[in-house]
């Protein structure tokens, strides 16, 4: 009987070292948190920065209104890249900050994808006619089906023995690949800080533009106030609507009747933030929209984690609808992507890039063997 | 076995019948009661379209039910835990000092019961006691929000059960304290002094930078080994509340830590009764 | 077979003080024990080293064949301790079901025995309205739970009314004769004497006597004689005579010849006999002697 008593001592010894061993494995408690992304809701100091140090490496500025008389209409934007966007797109005007991209907390990884497949290739391309996109470009902004790069194009080298002239521009036909019957496509450079691809008719247009000849009061569907974030724009209801086709059609429908325009900033320096504002003109239905797009995330929520993806469903957990504005006439949505689930993606896109080049150089050595 | 559970059992109906628990069981009850007249909860489709308490907007924003009430959750379980522990350090700290009392221990003693039995059943019949109160009150949480917003988050209750162990490593150093001293005021000095310690221990690297080095640090450092992590843990147990799954790893390191230190501290505490005269 | 027994039971307190001094005592199955002695003598002492609540300095005790450490051995145990703790929120039914679970006991006839101990019609009130007498009672249905084979009663009429001391006294008498062995011990001396056929007597923590009640209350070689009214005193003193008062006279006689031929004495005084007895004491008396030789 004693002796077991001091078997109790003794384990009881043994149990509290353990359990110490265990303890001391422990972290300090971080403190609860949620994960915060920030979210672009207007210009910020980085957006100001940025159109200062433009303005003041373009010497060469399309035509501007310096003194408007009263009455005037509202001046042109000075950024040729927002200039050069039309008063109207079918579907979509996006700007892509691709410098500040590049130079974002997700740059490395955001390149090590980009270039891990068939970018790569691209890239090399790219290289040898003499512009590095990786240090040679600014921006990217795509309005319906006409692509436009800033940056600098100096040292491209082309064969311009076939080019033509318009205005500051040299346009160049694009040869078209085997089974593309697309309309021709042109391949414009302008001022070597521009260069566009599209219809002939597009790019003279958006030339243009860039060049101040425009109908008097004619202003770009972005604006300065517009232009925040890593990367803004407009869709029009059907193009955000689309995007809703599949998961939620009865959705989909109700945007195209309700919403006016969608206006969409990305926040990408180092966590990925998107706020869409969407616009309509009847505050009842924008306020049935609004409740449908949040029921909308809840459902991908639940099927997310019906499905067993956490990931998803912990980014739809960061996304909300905020509260009606503007008389109930418009309201913002907003999605999170976290840095770390970022950065994950961006490193599995790059080893998959990987696998998918070194599968497709084994076959070659295969089939050359 | 079952007289171990008998033990426990007698220890829950007694209880049951004490004012602080009947109070704690109202202020719940008071609590939930309020809260589901009060709160107004606009849902739309498995999200949350906006809220009130009391007639104060607290968001008109619509965001995912999870996302919505998890910080509540998060809240509620921190809150219960640590909160739960120190009210519980005071209600339970007559439990073990009564079952030794003249009178009672001898009559219990001369029945077929062991020692051990009667020492885990009244460990037993403690934490089973916080563990009753926390399930009503993690339930009717649930049952509440579920209603009004149709998602059920019974992630809650995982959360409890990881809160509901920092109450029982607290209640085993109660027990030890009981057969060395019997003293309801000792007892729950004990109980207070444990949850200081477990929040302490959790902060012990801050802690003992923020000492000069030297003998001072080292003494903090050594009789900190082996205290459990206790506010970690409930940190830890809030995050699966709001369904933000910690570590696994690090989860069951930390409530095996707390585990054995309540096993050690009950074969301590068996030692010293079982040596004990009444 | 003994129910009982201690060899040579020591048990010394924290600060040196010896509440039980090389106690040795043997209870037979059966036997109706009592315990007397004056406060602090050992009596509970020896209860509680019985029932494994405290443990031995040194020596040993068995109950029932088994060591007090034993279950088993408890199980077969009935206990009334002196200040029963009985918790106050619960009815009666509750509390015996408790101790019968404790006891590993099912299906215990709880109504008849808080019948046989005067508690029937009570089963609906809380504990904590009951009197002193009522809890004793309840604390002793406890006791009785499971017939077991030892009954250790501490004061078990303690705030009981008379009529409820009797109808207790029965029902130890029903146990008794059921074939249980009591160990009791009462201050009442009387309750004892009425209750138990053996008893030992405690003082300063040593048993300084044991026996049946019979033979310890028998004076050694002295005897009682009632003489009729008309005797010379004088003449019977000569004779070896002892005036007691009220025609009594005690006499010591090595044998039934001296007796005899005292008695011879006295009548031949014209002295008539009318009685003739060995003296005998009661416990009171019994006690007192004992304590007198114990501090001797």
């Amino acid at each position: 009987m004693r002796s077991r008593r001091w078997l109790y001592l003794l384990a009881a010894a043994v149990l509290l070292a353990v359990g110490a061993w265990l303890t001391s494995g422990g972290d300090p408690p971080a403190p609860v948190s949620f994960p915060k992304v920030h979210m672009p809701r207007g210009p910020e100091k980085e957006d100001r920065e940025r159109a200062r140090a433009r303005a003041q490496s373009q010497p060469q500025q399309p035509k501007v209104v310096l003194e408007a008389p009263p009455g005037a209409p509202a001046p042109r934007p000075t950024d040729p890249v927002l200039a050069a966007l039309p008063p109207q797109v079918k579907e979509v005007a996006m700007v892509v900050e691709a410098n500040a991209l590049r130079n974002s907390d997700l740059g490395e990884p955001l390149i090590a994808c980009l270039t891990s497949g068939g970018g790569g290739d691209a890239l090399a391309l790219a290289r040898d006619a003499g512009f590095d996109p990786l240090t040679q470009l600014d921006r990217v902004s795509m309005f319906d089906d006409t692509v436009m790069l800033t940056g600098d194009f100096k040292g491209l080298r082309l064969d311009d023995a076939a080019a033509e002239h318009y205005g500051d521009a040299t346009l160049r036909e694009r040869p078209r690949r085997e089974g593309d019957d697309r309309e021709p496509q042109l391949f414009a450079t302008w001022r070597d800080q521009v260069a566009l691809v599209g219809t002939r008719e597009d790019v003279k247009h958006a030339i243009d533009r860039l060049e101040g000849r425009v109908a008097a009061g004619e202003q770009p569907v972005l604006r300065d106030s517009n232009a925040y974030g890593e990367m803004y724009g407009v869709l029009q209801p059907s193009a955000f609507a689309s995007m809703f086709d599949e998961l939620d059609p009865k959705l989909s429908q109700f945007i195209r009747g309700a919403a006016q325009s969608v206006e969409l900033h990305v926040d990408a320096m180092h966590d990925v933030g998107m706020v869409a504002d969407v616009k309509g003109g009847d505050a009842a239905q924008v306020d049935e929209l609004r409740r449908m797009m949040g029921g909308a995330i809840a459902a991908m929520r639940a099927k997310a984690v019906a499905e067993g993806k956490n990931d998803a469903a912990d980014v739809l957990d960061l996304s909300r609808v905020l509260a009606p504005k503007g008389g109930g006439t418009s309201f913002s949505m907003e999605l999170g992507l976290p840095y770390e689930l970022m950065k994950k993606q961006l490193e599995r896109c790059a080893e998959a890039g990987k696998r998918r080049r070194a599968g497709r150089a084994a076959a070659r050595d295969g089939g050359a063997g | 076995m079952l007289k171990l559970l008998q033990v426990a059992l007698d220890l829950i109906r007694e209880a049951a019948w004490r004012k602080w628990f009947l109070g704690l069981f109202l202020t719940v009850t008071l609590v939930l009661v309020l809260l589901g007249l009060s709160l107004q909860l606009d849902v739309v489709d498995g999200a949350i379209a906006g809220s009130t308490l009391f007639g104060e907007v607290l968001f008109e924003e619509i965001r995912t039910v999870t996302s919505a009430l998890s910080p509540l959750f998060m809240a509620v379980t921190v809150a219960a835990s640590m909160g739960g522990a120190l009210f519980l350090s005071v209600a339970c700290s007559d439990f073990a000092p009564s079952l030794l009392s003249p009178g009672r221990i001898e009559h219990l003693l001369s029945l077929p019961v062991t020692r051990a039995q009667l020492l885990l059943g009244t460990w037993l019949g403690g934490v089973a006691v916080a563990a009753i109160a926390t399930a009503y009150g993690t339930l009717g949480l649930i049952v509440l929000l579920g209603a009004k917003t149709g998602v059920w988050n019974f992630a809650l209750f995982g959360g409890a059960l990881v809160g509901v162990l920092v109450f029982a490593t607290v209640f085993a150093a109660m027990m030890l304290a009981a057969v060395a001293v019997r003293s309801a005021a000792f007892c729950a000095a004990v109980g207070l002094a444990t949850v200081v310690l477990g929040i302490v221990s959790s902060n012990r690297a801050a802690i003992a930078r923020a000492i000069d080095p030297g003998l001072g640090r080292r003494i903090f450092e050594w009789a900190m080994v082996p205290v459990p992590k206790l506010g970690t843990l409930a940190v830890r147990a809030a995050l699966i509340s709001g369904h933000r799954l910690p570590d696994a790893a690090e989860l069951l390191r930390l409530i095996g830590g707390a585990g054995l230190f309540s096993a050690g501290l009950l074969l301590v505490a068996l030692f010293v009764f079982e040596r004990k005269d009444f | 077979m003994t129910a009982v027994a201690a060899n040579a039971l020591s048990k010394s307190y924290v600060g040196g003080v010896r509440a039980l001094d090389a106690m040795t005592l043997e209870i037979p199955r059966g036997a109706a024990f009592g315990l007397i002695g004056p406060n602090g003598a050992g009596k509970t002492t020896f209860i509680k080293l019985l029932l494994g609540i405290a443990r031995p300095t040194s020596g040993e005790v068995r109950v029932l064949g088994r060591s007090p450490e034993d279950v088993e051995a408890r199980a077969r145990v009935g206990y009334l301790p002196e200040r029963l703790h009985l918790p106050g929120a619960w009815k009666p039914p509750a509390y015996l079901r408790s101790i019968a679970a404790l006891k590993g006991l099912r299906d215990a006839p709880l109504d008849a025995l808080l019948g046989r101990v005067g508690l029937s019609g009570v089963q609906g009130r809380r504990i904590g309205g009951f009197s002193k007498g009522m809890r004793q009672r309840l604390g002793l249905a406890a006791a009785l739970l499971g017939e077991p084979e030892l009954l250790v009663l501490d004061e078990p009429t303690d705030g009981i009314d008379p009529v409820g001391r009797i109808e207790v006294r029965d029902l130890l008498l029903q146990e008794k004769a059921r074939g249980a062995t009591l160990l009791l011990n009462s201050h009442l001396l009387a309750e004892t004497e009425r209750v138990c056929d053996r008893v030992g007597i405690l003082h300063q923590g040593r048993l300084v006597t044991t026996g049946t009640l019979e033979s310890l209350r028998v004076t050694a070689n002295t005897w009682e004689l009632t003489l009729a009214p008309g005797f010379e005193a004088e003449k019977l003193s000569a004779a070896g005579l002892v005036a007691v008062g009220g025609g009594r006279f005690t006499v010591q006689a090595g044998d039934a010849a001296e007796l005899n031929r005292v008695i011879d004495r006295a009548r031949a005084s014209g002295a008539l006999l009318l009685k003739l007895e060995p003296q005998s004491r009661d416990l009171e008396q019994l006690l007192r002697d004992a304590m007198k030789e114990g501090a001797r």
